[in-house]
């Protein structure tokens, strides 16, 4: 039985843990308290003053609920006329120096303090003297910072020290000079995530990017996820005219900088409006009809005369599970080859959804030590970072980092082990785990992980063969281990899930007579009975000639390696979907133009297996479509039956075939036990010292930079000229 | 560039500390002690010694009056200008010391010699109005002893 106390707030008892606060236990009794300075991100401060209650039998009068623990048979009042007079003398005193600039102020509308200013009713105050007097600061990229209306509730302060552990911003100075500053007010160097903007309850920080661009009042709101990693943040479009005007967070999650900033690449004017079909050596533009023919006669030529075995495809992490799920259904029933597969399988750890499947993200916390062997983590997987950094700034428990350089992780770990990589590390830690050799920080670090009952270990996004084995060996030794493997490209395990795999149907369904037969009667259609080729092979095979045509759909191979150029231009025929005109596309005989994931409906799978629905907040830019779409069209006019009015008609089917997904809800996560390749030897990443799957980069942060779309954000060119701290 | 001793100096303070943030005020004092005053370039080099950034060290050097984030001259008056002293004559005092040395609050004489600050209580409401130079105490401070004070310090 749980220790429980009783607390009376305005008449309603509620029974809550001993260490809650007043205001929890005003939330659990559904009594709303006013706050500011409060958020359930952060730890208690209690510097605004508006959440004063009133305590029976107290000896103070006035009492701060955000910072107060409960105790038993507390009675609380939370308005009294006494405490609504107090609340309006505390938001006097804020007005005092708050210009009342709210007509041109990008927060009005949304804003705690006008809000409650409002609810309040306040007249005119009897406070005189003139208002503070500071410049506004312009100088940082993105964001900009309107120091003047600062309340000074330390907010993002706090945000960018306890969730972020970036600490850019600090209170300088004391008393009534005191203001937020960065170092010695110099422009933000920062990870620009913006969740200072998202949690000032005030205009004081806004970003550049949406002034002066509209109205709250006036957006249009579309939930969504992001699309850039493979942590899957839930965020919101906000639109107006059709158009976004800016990504918010949904509420209480986090977004980085490229979530947050980055979907501006959705109006680049790269952006393909139309059909491209090679005419005397050159890319024109063409309308789908010419397009789609040209697409359908060269692959009917080529599957005829070679076999459609010489024709490859390459799915992408960037769409939805409804267009990986129709790209390997198109390769295998209309062209009718089992040669599928991505080349972002060379990106991700060995033993992905074998050996290691994630836990869930929010569960880090929940570990007594984390133990984080790749210290990119906090780039790549910017919210897995945060997850790290929660566990030890919130609830205090042990970090123990692997890492060469130096970067925020390190400043919160309990221990440092500085070696170049993974496998060096492990190579010292697992004999001091196993007989405690090893001294300085790897005895220390084993020490912890002996004493921990339960442990998260986050797997780097780069595992090879030798670092695998001791990562198993490894996690024998640990009690309660739990992975999180680090995956960079958003929708990497829908698009496995899917069966964009050579060997395997949706649902790591092996290529073997059952399933190609159950696969076959419920497509009406024949299927090959053999595995197709890898990336890497059908790479081979074209630089040998028994691939004479490839089907590209959203991945720049070219761009991501120029060595793979001449193996490209020896096919007799390339197709590119893409939302760009990339490296590869240029090469290509047909480009077709895609929709971005903000123009489209869908489904994605985060790194944590969670099933997240993506909505469209936009029309389709000029005449492009959603891969879904182009796939079906040309699968018709190749003779194949496909018939799906919306994406939700292919999950009907995904459903009905993919037992991994057959009664998924929406938001929730597959089970790790219920796949096919649980505990098996099976490797779904590739590993290659020949190609290169570069990202195609203009930053020396992987933070502000993932490839073809990041760097067509014009918000986050700004950024990436900044270095990962010294 | 802190100098090898100022950095085995804060690491001798770091010894003392469970969380290096808490060596914070210490290790400041460490280089004002060598230098006089904490500058932007020493800040930043404490700051990385500490695992600290630079806005957070800046945040606690800026909240005390007695870590000097400008340069000082050889010697700091601090004039208490707390309640107590300011009803016992700070007002007067001010303006004695003020037109002795041609400074005001926040400034150093021209030979470099002295510099004016205000202090909030210096905790010597018993000796009203108090002042301190550099790391010693006087008061009460009337106008027949500043001469002799302030004589004492080149």
């Amino acid at each position: 039985m749980e220790n429980t106390v009783t607390v009376t707030i305005d008449g309603i008892t509620v029974k809550v843990k001993p260490t809650a606060t007043i205001l929890d236990a005003a939330k659990q009794a559904g009594v709303r308290i006013p706050v500011l300075c409060a958020d359930d991100k952060l730890h208690p401060y209690g510097s605004c003053r508006i959440c004063l209650v009133e305590i029976e039998k107290s000896p103070r009068k006035f009492t701060p609920s955000c910072t107060t623990p409960v105790a038993d048979n507390m009675v609380v009042k939370t308005m009294t006329p006494d405490l609504f007079e107090a609340r309006k003398r505390i938001l006097e005193l804020l007005l005092c120096h708050h210009p009342l600039d709210c007509p041109v102020c990008d927060k009005a509308g949304n804003c705690q303090l006008q809000d409650l200013v409002h609810e309040y009713g306040l007249g005119p105050s009897k406070f005189t003297e003139k208002k503070r007097v500071v410049p506004p600061n312009y100088k940082s990229a993105v964001i900009d910072r309107e120091v003047a209306r600062c309340v000074l509730c330390g907010k993002c302060v706090r945000v960018c020290r306890e969730q972020n552990a970036v600490g850019e911003l600090a209170f300088t100075r004391r008393g009534k000079e005191s203001k937020v500053s960065t170092d010695f007010d110099q422009q933000l160097d920062c990870e620009f995530c913006g969740e200072c903007v998202e949690i000032c309850p005030v205009g004081a920080l806004t970003t550049k990017q949406f002034k002066y661009r509209g109205r709250t009042w006036n957006m249009e709101r579309t939930q969504s996820v992001c699309n850039y990693c493979g942590c899957g943040c839930r965020m919101v479009y906000e639109t107006r005219q059709g158009r976004i005007v800016r990504v918010r967070s949904a509420a209480r999650n986090y977004l980085c900088g490229k979530g947050r900033f980055g979907w501006d690449a959705v109006h680049h004017a790269d952006r393909l409006t139309t059909p491209l079909v090679r005419v005397s050596g050159e890319l024109v533009p063409a309308t789908w009809d010419e397009a789609l023919a040209m697409v359908v006669t060269n692959l009917n030529v080529i599957k005829n005369k070679r076999g459609a075995d010489s024709i490859g495809g390459l799915g992408s992490v960037r769409t939805t599970n409804e267009e990986s799920y129709l790209f390997q259904k198109f390769m295998r029933s209309a062209i009718g080859t089992n040669n599928v597969d991505m080349l972002a399988r060379l990106k991700v750890p060995k033993g992905l959804n074998t050996t290691f499947f994630s836990g869930e993200l929010s569960n880090i916390s929940g570990h007594d030590v984390v133990l984080v062997l790749d210290g990119d983590v906090a780039e790549l997987n910017p919210l897995t970072g945060i997850e790290i950094v929660r566990a030890v700034n919130r609830n205090y428990k042990k970090l123990i980092l692997v890492n060469s350089g130096y970067n925020k992780l390190n400043r919160i770990a309990s221990c440092v082990l500085e070696y170049v990589s993974p496998d060096a590390a492990l190579a010292d830690l697992l004999p001091a785990l196993k007989s405690g050799q090893g001294t300085g920080a790897v005895a220390d670090a084993a020490a912890i992980l002996k004493e921990a009952t339960s442990v998260a270990v986050i797997i780097p996004a780069r595992l090879p063969d030798g670092t695998y084995y001791q990562v198993r060996e490894l996690l024998s030794l640990l009690k309660g281990a739990t992975t999180y493997p680090v995956v960079k490209r958003s929708n990497f395990l829908g698009a496995l899930d899917m069966g964009v795999l050579p060997g395997y149907y949706p649902g790591y369904q092996k290529v073997s007579p059952d399933v190609v037969s159950r696969f076959a009667s419920a497509w009406n259609c024949m299927l090959p009975e053999i595995p197709g080729k890898n990336a890497l092979e059908m790479l081979d095979a074209i630089k040998q000639g028994s691939i004479a045509a490839l089907y590209i759909m959203g991945d720049d191979p070219a761009g991501s390696d120029a060595g793979l150029k001449p193996v490209l231009e020896k096919l007799e025929f390339l197709v590119v979907q893409d939302i760009f005109l990339t490296e590869t596309a240029k090469m290509a005989d047909v480009v077709l133009p895609a929709v971005s994931s903000a123009e489209k409906a869908g489904t994605l799978t985060s790194l944590e297996r969670r099933l997240q629905g993506i909505s469209p907040a936009e029309e389709p830019l000029g005449d492009a479509q959603p891969d879904w779409n182009i796939l079906q069209t040309v699968a018709k006019k190749m003779g194949s039956a496909m018939h799906y009015a919306s994406p939700s008609d292919i999950m009907k089917e995904i459903r009905a075939l993919v037992p991994l997904y057959a009664d998924l809800a929406v938001g929730s996560v597959w089970p790790a036990e219920k796949s096919p390749l649980h505990g098996s030897e099976t490797n779904l990443s590739l590993l290659s010292d020949s190609v290169e799957k570069n990202d195609v980069i203009t930053s020396e942060r992987l933070l502000f930079s993932s490839g073809t779309t990041t760097t067509r954000s014009k918000e986050l060119t700004t950024v990436c000229t900044f270095k990962v701290e010294a | 560039m802190l100098t090898e001793q100022e950095k085995q100096e804060i690491s001798e303070e770091l010894k003392h500390c469970e969380r290096p943030e808490a060596a914070a005020i210490e290790a400041l004092r460490v280089v004002q002690k060598k230098r006089g005053w904490v500058s932007d370039a020493s800040l930043r080099d404490v700051a990385a010694q500490l695992s600290m950034t630079p806005a957070e060290l800046d945040a606690v050097a800026t909240f005390y009056s007695f870590i000097f984030r400008k340069p000082v001259g050889r010697h700091v008056i601090a004039l208490c200008d707390s309640m107590v002293c300011w009803s016992l004559g700070h007002d007067d005092l001010y303006k004695l010391i003020s037109t002795k040395l041609g400074i005001g609050y926040g400034e150093t004489t021209g030979d470099n010699r002295f510099t004016l600050l205000p202090a909030s209580c210096l905790g010597a409401c018993d000796r009203a109005p108090a002042m301190m130079v550099d790391d010693e105490l006087f008061g009460p401070v009337t106008p027949e002893t500043i001469d002799e004070i302030l004589s004492k310090y080149s």
